[in-house]
């Protein structure tokens, strides 16, 4: 190379190393063509860059070096600069979409504005020419829609509401079946309102309000429900005139959010008008009208004898009997049941016995589910309902287990001694010498009888009228004598009806059940005895966990 | 249709300007960095990053604004974040991650107050680059610095803006001035009784530096020093932090050393340490028998509070949005310009800070 026959520009540097000698050159940024040229001529090669950025507004993202994104109500404008002596830029957009030449300024960069781009992925080019070289540097541009979301949780807000469930209606809200959970500086106070609007108000018909802290979790949200919403007569009175629910979350300067629920499920619905000590009772009707709309009422004494209420006048509001009861509209596939309750009034029991056959019992049973499922409001109501199923369920008991049956349980019941037990429990024992598993379990201490005994119980047939004994076949399987029935199906079922017979009403074996039941009055008891014996324990829960067996 | 137009830096301001939607009048030269323009920048900026340290929002307006302007923005672009914090467009809260506690700015959803004058002020940021209102009401606006009024009749004002889904913020939520309390020792007295609990320190304690109260308010620089060995009392203090800007902090000092310390805020959601610490600070100035002290002046028929001590910011809040404020003259730390006589802003001071008004020309 020679470097001593060229002039080199710079200044000498002192360098600690034998043999090597320095040279400080200070050059222009950018660098001017002159000083390029210069630089090349004494062999040496020049290193610089060619930079692209967003320019004037902040783009939606960039990473600081190779993609940024703008929004279609954007026009993307970008900064171009090279270090090198650049004489001039070519900017293309796509391969030749579009494209831009510019004369680079002595100093300072360029600026281009890339207007009417679609949305989607774009690539910009700038090729920076020098006079001996060309340098390129790519941008990917994206292109997409600004995402609406004013009403909504912004990320970039404090406050963040979160309805997890998948459906939401007025209806679920107030069944807590609503889970509403809100994100913001721990500890914050917010204002949490629950509204209720008619159908055409503007001014809501009822309203609540509590002061919470942040984070409200999916528990705080049930609490308030049950405390401030539930527990609220206001509310409570209003609930089924109104068409709509807003809750709020109000956190002042760290936002509020409303979330609207609108009726959804109940067309038909009774409300209970309260005025001066008087009550009545309207029929709310959003169904199309297009069914007769049948309306009875069931008195708490006769609960399985409907009397049918005319309803030709025009606003269906009915004075609610001192006594109470249980009114039901239908109307096509809508129904509606509410339970009033008596008030000051006693009830007095004026239903009799059954006799121990299936269209009796059957008439009991789908009684008691129409008192179980109906709509209890208030402690009052829900008390009527408790004491009619009870009646109702006794009335159940004492048809298949018997009379006898029933006096013994009840003696045991107020007086739990263990020979009242054992008395009672003799009346499941008729057949001398012969094991019985559920009464070997009831007699073991700590035992509680259950499902498995009671299948073994059946597998030994003794109580029917054959006395002829089952091989186990395996509890799936099912019996010609037991009526085409499994045997754990039919241990499952005779439990149900002892326990909550409502849980059993719609199973497709039901008539099939039942007549094994009355078929059998040991089969009733010794589920009778099962069901006692794990009320009285703690494994109660783990009779109604079990799934419904259709 | 796709084009690529080449611009000159004047045009590229121009364009910058008319994009962030802020009104240039007549003849006027667009620039990058006036602070109505920095505002909607950042504002902007907000709309995508937020939550996010206030560095964050600095670097990437500052990313911006290379080759547009000459000067170092770094420092107006800061000033600004603060103007917007104090304004109630951006917050700074706490936020809880992997354990621990950071400040985060967050942004405010769009909102309004209405002042006591019936003034509309707008706040918030609507999130991923949208405008707060839309173009038909956009001349309603008026920009002064960090603040947005909205100019209309004010019968239908609220009705507008809530029908475009801004929430309308009570003065007092806005204001977040803090409880009214009519002693400075009552005040004083919950912080010591807190400092009482604290635990002993029985380590040294990095970077400390004490706010002296024997020194004079009228410089509130001078005001802070390392502790000496004849130093025995309680001090408003700020301690070093690995990262992050020092912690405000109450200590307790017996000879020249830290024995008790808490941490401010007090409350864990409070939202500015340093507003308790002023708090305090001006608290403990009054009850000793020296008050801090503002001065009221008559400037080109306008009223000037000149302040030596900085103020919170719910009271800067307050005076910010019916004043001018300028760097402090005549010594003062800060001087607000009022059109009026200033009597709430100057109420504000004697009520919630104790501060004595000194008159002067």
């Amino acid at each position: 190379m020679g470097l001593h026959k060229i002039f080199v520009p710079g200044t000498p540097v002192h360098i600690r190393a034998d043999g090597i000698t320095g040279r400080r050159i200070d050059v222009g940024n950018p660098l001017s063509v002159w000083e390029e040229e210069a630089l090349q001529e004494v062999g040496l090669d020049v290193k610089g860059e060619v930079d692209v950025w967003p320019a004037g507004v902040v783009p939606a993202s960039f990473d600081g070096q190779e993609e940024a994104t703008w929004l279609t109500t954007d026009t993307p404008m970008l900064g171009i600069y090279s270090n090198l002596a650049v004489t001039r830029y070519e900017v293309s957009l796509n391969g030749g979409e579009a494209t831009s030449t510019v004369a680079a300024p002595e100093e300072g960069p360029v600026f281009v504005k890339v207007p009417g781009l679609r949305v989607g992925p774009h690539t910009l080019t700038i090729s920076a020419e020098t006079s001996s070289d060309q340098r390129e540097e790519q941008l990917r541009i994206k292109v997409r829609r600004p995402e609406r979301n004013r009403g909504e949780n912004a990320k970039i807000w404090p406050l963040h509401v979160v309805v997890a469930s998948p459906s939401t209606s007025m209806e679920e809200l107030w069944e807590t079946e609503v889970e509403l959970s809100a994100q913001g500086p721990r500890g914050r106070e917010v204002e949490v309102s629950l509204e209720l609007y008619a159908q055409d108000g503007t001014k809501p018909l009822a309203t609540t309000t509590a002061v919470m802290r942040l984070p409200i979790t999916k528990d705080d949200w049930e609490d308030f429900v049950q405390e401030h919403c539930l527990r609220n007569a206001d509310l409570v009175e209003h609930f089924e005139e109104a068409y709509e629910a807003d809750v709020t979350i109000d956190g002042g300067i760290i936002g509020s959010k409303t979330i609207p629920f609108e009726r959804r499920h109940t067309l038909l619905r009774w409300k209970l008008i309260e005025q001066e000590g008087a009550r009545r009772i309207q029929l709310l009707d959003d169904t199309d009208g297009g069914p007769q709309t049948q309306i009875c009422r069931y008195a708490p004494e006769q609960p399985l004898t409907s009397t049918r209420l005319d309803v030709s006048g025009p606003e269906q509001i009915f004075e609610t009997d001192p006594s109470g009861g249980l009114w039901r509209a239908e109307a096509g596939e809508y129904t509606a049941t509410r339970i009033v309750s008596p008030g000051e009034a006693e009830v007095q029991w004026g239903c009799e016995g059954i006799d121990s056959i299936p269209e009796e019992i059957k008439q009991v049973i789908h009684g008691l589910c129409l008192w179980k499922n109906a709509d209890s409001r208030d402690n009052d109501s829900i008390e009527l309902q408790k004491i009619v199923l009870d009646r109702l369920q006794e009335m159940i008991v004492r048809a298949l287990c018997g009379a006898e049956w029933m006096e013994k349980e009840k003696r045991w019941l107020a007086d739990p001694t263990e020979g009242n037990r054992k008395d009672l429990e003799a009346m499941i024992d008729k057949v001398p010498g012969r094991a019985n598993p559920v009464k070997e379990a009831l007699d073991e201490s700590g035992a509680t009888p259950g499902m498995e005994e009671m299948k073994d119980w059946i597998r030994d047939n003794r109580w029917l009228p054959q006395r002829r004994r089952i091989k186990n076949i395996g509890a799936g399987a099912r019996v010609q004598d037991l009526g085409g029935l499994s045997r754990s199906g039919l241990a499952r079922f005779s439990i149900r009806v002892m326990g909550d017979p409502s849980a059993a009403a719609g199973w497709e074996t039901f008539d099939e059940s039942i007549k094994q039941l009355v078929d059998n009055p040991d089969l009733a008891r010794t589920a009778r005895a099962v069901v006692l014996a794990r009320r009285v324990s703690t494994a109660d829960t783990d009779l109604t966990a079990e799934p419904v067996e259709a | 249709m796709t084009s690529i137009t080449t611009i000159d830096r004047r045009e590229a301001q121009q364009a910058a300007v008319q994009a962030l939607e802020v009104p240039i009048d007549a003849g006027e030269r667009a620039s990058m960095t006036v602070p109505e323009v920095l505002a909607a920048s950042i504002r902007r900026a907000a709309g995508f990053l937020c939550p996010c340290p206030p560095r964050t929002l600095r670097e990437e307006v500052q990313g911006v604004l290379e080759g547009m302007v000459d000067d170092d923005a770094a420092e107006k672009i800061e000033d600004t974040i603060q103007q917007l914090i104090l304004v109630g467009d951006l917050l700074d809260l706490p936020v809880e991650e992997n354990g621990r506690s950071n400040r985060m700015l967050h942004a405010t959803p769009p909102s309004f107050v209405v002042r006591r004058d019936d003034r509309h002020v707008l706040l918030g940021i609507p999130s991923d680059g949208q405008s707060i209102l839309s173009e038909s009401y956009r001349d309603r606006i008026e920009q002064r610095g960090a603040v947005r009024f909205f100019h209309e009749d004010p019968e239908y004002a609220r009705q507008i803006l809530a029908s475009r889904g801004l929430t309308e913020v009570t003065r007092e939520e806005w204001l977040r001035s803090p409880n009214f309390e009519p002693s400075p020792s009552d005040y004083i007295a919950d912080f010591n009784e807190e400092l009482d609990q604290a635990d002993e320190v029985n380590t040294e304690v990095a970077g400390i530096k004490i706010l002296d109260a024997s020194k004079s308010p009228r410089f509130y620089k001078g005001r802070w020093r390392k502790p000496k060995m004849h130093d025995d009392g309680r001090y408003v203090a700020r301690r070093a932090r690995r990262f992050g800007a020092d912690f405000w902090c109450y200590v307790q000092i017996r000879e020249g050393a830290v024995r008790r310390l808490m941490d401010f805020p007090r409350l864990p959601h409070s939202e500015t340490p340093r507003d308790e610490a002023w708090r305090l600070q001006s608290a403990i100035d009054a009850h000793q028998g020296a008050p801090q002290v503002y001065r009221v002046r008559s400037e080109d028929e306008r009223t000037v509070i000149d302040v030596f001590s900085p103020l919170p910011s719910w009271a800067e809040r307050q005076f910010l949005v019916v004043s001018e404020p300028k760097p402090g003259e005549k010594g003062a730390l800060c001087s607000y310009w009022f059109e009026g006589k200033a009597s709430s802003e100057r109420d504000l001071l004697e009520r919630y800070l104790w501060m004595e008004a000194q008159s002067g020309r």
